[in-house]
């Protein structure tokens, strides 16, 4: 029996994103297995990328391999984010793969397929990321439009279900476990002692991407306001475990709360030795005592990051985990807090709720605002409230800490570790039937070139449109068919409906129709010449005085000529070209199609007739203009 | 260069034949026509006086027996009494009936470069493009007349938009004569336009409800000038049978209007100290149509939107004077002109009537004159220029030209 062929599209394994450390863990428990046949779809990636011959899965990348088609991409920046998504490749990638059962782990927005021919037409499973209220219109489409659709925190299920759609399920995020715990007390003195922080500190740690998503400000403030209101609270200490140059300027919102800077306390590490140290920020580029290597310690950030294991030596320093956000998917610092045994705090909404729920974790107080732009509402977490959390925790024994967080880090291991959560995905995948699609979904063009009908009645005039332009079966009893119809009533053209039908069929097959460029041109072994020319109609009727020259100049070729397909007619019956295809902003550039490089080889001559008249002028004034002084004749025929 | 030579330098072709395009059968219920294109690819290459020219000619071609095609895309600007196939027509069966018409009138468009390459006679306007490079490059000298503006002296914008269109500029009677002209038909066209407006081409209606005039047509929408003569019932008798729109500069019962509603398209108020703060709150809330203007200006529209600050928004309508008139006729020929000079023997054609009781008026100033027109035609009525205030406070619906004593194009 064959094994079930499983895809997964997310970030690369090997990216340090919650996404990729995800992803990986998942790959890790479905591998060993041996009854999926894993293959990636790598988001970010060049479809061939040399790194994926070493992994022990087949992996491709959603980006092209093909410099031109990338530097096409790169001109747009939203049509670029949603190639690196996958978009670009995805169905070339299910074309060859075949999945069975395909995971799309993204935020929502990664994965704008739930109208594409082939969604659910074998397992499709979304697992993203919802976080914000209320959802938008296009996440409502892919809730009610996908068989098996998953979230990483329960809050969007419960969400999800008060829509009215009980599909929804949460399947959290995998998070690692094995370099996360609770160190003993002896080990954990000893790490201060390393480090250079009094024994009695009291230390409250936040673990972040200094980003607009994370509420740094209340924790600055409610630090400060909890020293104030305690004085007698030896040595309190915040450590922020970030990139001080991306984001919030934090020495500046210690200034402003009154925070000592040698009360903040972050994690170095050093771009040559890779060790790392945690003490007061001193500025960046700072030489390493260890290697001495001079302005190589940096605050840690993506690139130069601690090991988990030295995570879990961040988190061992801390007598309490504060993490502060107006919003979030699923915040791994939080797990891997519970993991290592600490009392934690956090806010009760979107991903937080799921933690606030539970009685070990202390729920920030929050106030709600709104986000400028997507309207989603966002909390803010109430400073005094985290103060209250320091008080509480500071006034525990440490017994009574020790008890809290195994409490938290028993509930972690049960809900996030890949043993758990990997059991669950399994379950899933073995739910779903093997495929039997066939993975043709070949777009079905809409005829947009049918005739106007003369049909006497009305009704059977609509249905007419919607069959032979659509080929939809509309039936009178249908809104679409009705709404027509009572424009029809109410003194609406025939001819503006018809024009409307034909419309929509040319933006439907212009959306729908991305064949290959090989595929627009005759493989009769004949040699093709291609000139484009996008528009317009008086440019093109003038180039129909070229078409005879180019069959003379070239005889053994077919000739070809790109242009908007509005543009089409005006070759209709032309005996010297062979075929007018539609243009494409590819067709731009000349190197996509003569066969540069590696590239294959698809017309023997190009030529961009349109580049001196409607890309870059340079016909305007070479030749005959009037000066400004002189007096135009009026009326006079030109010469 | 010309678009032709262009493409044959960048596609190293020579330009050895004419265009070749299909060109289908169609058939028209007559052989004896001439083709108008009133679009374009781009607003600043379309001519804003078609209607205009078409006034001008259609005579001469009635009695000679041509019909007027117009041809192009259905959103094409329409033109009155001409046979319109706009959006009717498939490129071929367009191509086929600029081939065989007797002269093809239009734009910078793709119709002037197939007249051009049948030898079909041409007339041709340029405003933003220029016919040495944008010009037909297969033409019969002889039988071409491509009108370029003055551009008051610039070189072509090659813009897609112009504020004013710089095509605009040229007279519809340039155009009239060179089309009569390649048609060899004889005119006595021999007005010289000085100014004019698009609104000139715009039929309006406007009634003064002091009676209700008896000459109306039914399905006319109607302007009525409650500020000329305030009568709410005849206002209301008028709304029973016609569309309405209001121009007044009074309260109008509040009752009324919301019982009239169906039939109002749109009302502009004349705020003055008459309107209270509330009946312009109402109007606001009433989800009418409506406009607030003020023809006051300076300190004292100031203190007006102080008044109504809030509550409106009062659009400014500045009167144009006679300096205005001698300002915009001075671009229109490009040339200066002195206002002291007596803008005496003028006339002007409009499309906007005024009626009161049983006579027709071209303008205020003929109708507190008393001075009534007695013709109603289809292009627009012409009249004389009554050289006083209140004529040129409405030059914006007027087209004014004078006559000249020769036809210096008449065969």
């Amino acid at each position: 029996m064959r094994k079930k062929i499983v895809a997964i599209n997310s970030d690369h394994v090997f990216a340090k994103t919650g996404l990729g450390r995800n992803a990986k863990e998942l790959v890790k428990y479905l591998l060993p297995l041996d009854k999926y046949e894993i293959v990636y779809y790598a988001s970010g990636m060049q479809w061939g990328n040399g790194d994926f011959s070493s992994l022990p899965f087949k992996c491709h990348g959603a980006l092209p391999d093909n410099p031109q088609e990338l530097q096409e991409l790169q001109r747009d920046q939203l049509k670029m984010r949603d190639a690196a998504y996958g978009g670009a490749n995805i169905e070339r990638f299910i074309r060859e793969v075949r999945p069975d059962v395909m995971i799309f782990s993204n935020d929502s927005w990664a994965f704008p397929y739930c109208k594409k021919p082939w969604w659910d037409k074998f397992g499709c499973i979304l697992h993203v990321t919802l976080d914000s209220l209320p959802f938008l219109p296009d996440q409502i489409d892919q809730i009610k439009n996908s068989k098996h659709f998953r979230v990483w925190s329960d809050f969007a299920q419960k969400e999800s279900e008060k829509l009215g759609c009980n599909h929804v399920k949460t399947l959290t995020g995998m998070i690692n476990r094995e370099s996360f715990q609770r160190l003993n007390e002896h080990a954990r003195i000893q790490l201060r002692f390393k480090n250079n922080i009094p024994i009695d500190a009291f230390v409250v740690g936040f673990v972040f991407r200094s980003q607009l998503r994370k509420e740094l400000r209340p924790l600055m403030e409610g630090f400060s306001m909890f020293k104030r209101q305690n004085p007698e609270v030896r040595n309190p200490r915040l450590l922020l475990h970030t990139n001080f140059s991306e984001g919030w300027d934090i020495p500046r919102m210690a200034r402003e709360f009154d925070i000592d800077p040698k009360e903040i306390l972050t994690t170095y590490i050093c771009r040559n030795c890779n060790n790392h140290e945690f003490r007061p920020f001193s500025g960046q580029d700072c030489d390493c005592r260890f290697c001495g290597a001079q302005k190589s310690q940096v605050t840690c950030n993506v690139v130069n990051g601690v090991e988990e294991k030295s995570l879990n030596e961040v988190y061992n320093l801390m007598d309490c985990y504060c993490h502060l956000m107006n919003a979030g998917g699923l915040e791994i610092p939080i797990v891997e807090a519970l993991y290592a045994g600490l009392p934690v705090a956090t806010v009760g909404y979107s991903s937080g709720e799921m933690f606030t729920e539970q009685p070990f974790v202390y729920p920030i107080d929050f106030s709600w605002s709104v986000q400028f732009g997507t309207q989603f509402k966002r909390a803010c977490p109430s400073a005094y409230s985290v103060s209250k959390f320091l008080k509480k925790i500071h006034a525990m024994s440490v017994k009574d800490r020790i008890e809290l967080g195994r409490k938290g880090a028993e509930w972690a291991v049960k809900t996030f570790s890949p043993e758990v959560v990997g059991k669950q995905w399994e379950e899933l995948i073995d739910s779903i039937p093997f495929t039997d699609y066939d993975f043709n979904f070949s777009y079905k063009p809409k005829n947009s070139s049918f005739p106007f009908p003369e049909i006497e009645q009305d009704s059977d005039f609509i249905t007419a449109l919607y069959k032979n332009i659509l080929d939809m079966d509309e039936l009178p009893s249908g809104e679409g068919h009705k709404h027509w119809a009572q424009i029809l009533k109410n003194g609406g053209k025939r001819r503006d409906v018809y024009a409307y039908f034909i419309k929509v069929a040319e933006d439907e097959n212009r959306k729908n129709t991305s064949v290959p460029l090989r595929e627009l041109f005759e493989n009769n072994g004949r040699k093709r010449a291609l000139f484009v020319l996008k528009e317009s109609i008086g440019d093109h009727f003038i180039f129909t005085s070229f078409c005879k020259s180019m069959s003379e100049k070239y005889p053994d070729y077919d000739i070809y000529i790109a242009a908007d397909p509005k543009y089409h007619e005006v070759y209709a019956g032309n005996p010297h070209i062979k075929r007018v295809i539609p243009y494409l902003p590819i067709m731009e550039n000349e190197l996509n199609f003569i066969g540069a490089g590696s590239n294959e080889k698809l017309v023997d001559v190009y030529s961009n007739v349109g580049v001196p008249t409607q890309r870059i002028l340079n016909y305007l004034s070479n030749g005959y203009l009037p000066s400004p002084e002189s007096k135009v004749p009026v009326g006079i025929p030109a010469s | 260069m010309k678009l032709a030579e262009a493409y044959s330098l960048s596609s190293a072709l020579p330009i050895e034949n004419k265009p070749s395009m299909m060109a289908s059968f169609t058939p028209l219920p007559f052989d004896r026509y001439i083709t108008i294109q009133t679009g374009a690819g781009f607003p600043s290459k379309q001519y804003s006086y078609y209607n205009a020219v078409i006034g001008l000619i259609q005579p001469y071609l009635d009695t000679h027996g041509i019909k007027i095609v117009h041809l192009g895309a259905k959103d094409d600007e329409a033109v009155a009494h001409v046979c319109d196939y706009r959006g009717l027509t498939t490129i071929h069966q367009a191509h086929y009936c600029v081939r065989n018409a007797l002269l093809h009138f239009g734009n910078d468009s793709w119709m002037a470069h197939a007249a051009g390459s049948a030898n079909i006679p041409l007339v041709c306007l340029y405003g933003s493009t220029s016919p040495s490079v944008h010009g037909p490059y297969w033409k019969n000298n002889d039988s071409t007349a491509l009108l370029e503006s003055h551009r008051a002296g610039n070189r072509p914008s090659f813009s897609a938009s112009e504020q004013p269109k710089t095509i605009d500029f040229i007279p519809p009677e340039d155009a009239a004569k060179a089309i009569l002209k390649l048609l060899r038909i004889p005119h006595q066209i021999n007005e010289r336009t000085l100014f004019i407006s698009p609104f000139s081409c715009q039929k309006i209606t406007e009634v003064v409800p002091s009676s209700i005039p008896a000459l109306l047509a039914p399905h006319l929408p109607l302007t009525i000038r409650m500020d000329l003569h305030f009568d709410e019932n005849i206002m209301a008798e008028l709304a029973r049978r016609w569309k309405i729109s209001i121009i007044t500069n009074r309260p109008i019962s509040h009752a009324l209007l919301q019982s009239l509603r169906p039939q109002i398209n749109v009302i502009h108020f004349e705020i003055n100290e008459s309107f209270d703060l509330d009946y312009v709150k109402s109007i606001r809330k009433s989800g009418m149509q409506h406009v607030f203007f003020s023809k006051r200006s300076g300190e004292e529209l100031r203190q007006l939107r102080i008044r109504f600050f809030d509550i409106a928004q009062i659009n400014a309508f500045s009167l144009s004077t006679r300096a205005d008139f001698a300002e915009q006729c001075g671009k229109y020929l490009n040339k200066k002109l002195d206002i002291s000079d007596k803008f005496v023997g003028l006339k002007f054609k409009t499309n906007r009537l005024i009626f009161k009781d049983d006579s027709t008026y071209l303008s205020l100033s003929h109708l507190q004159r008393g001075i009534k027109n007695d013709n109603i035609g289809g292009h627009g009525c012409i009249g004389e220029v009554i050289d006083d205030d209140l004529f040129w406070s409405e030059m914006g619906l007027f087209h004014v030209f004078e006559q000249c004593e020769k036809t210096s194009d008449a065969l």
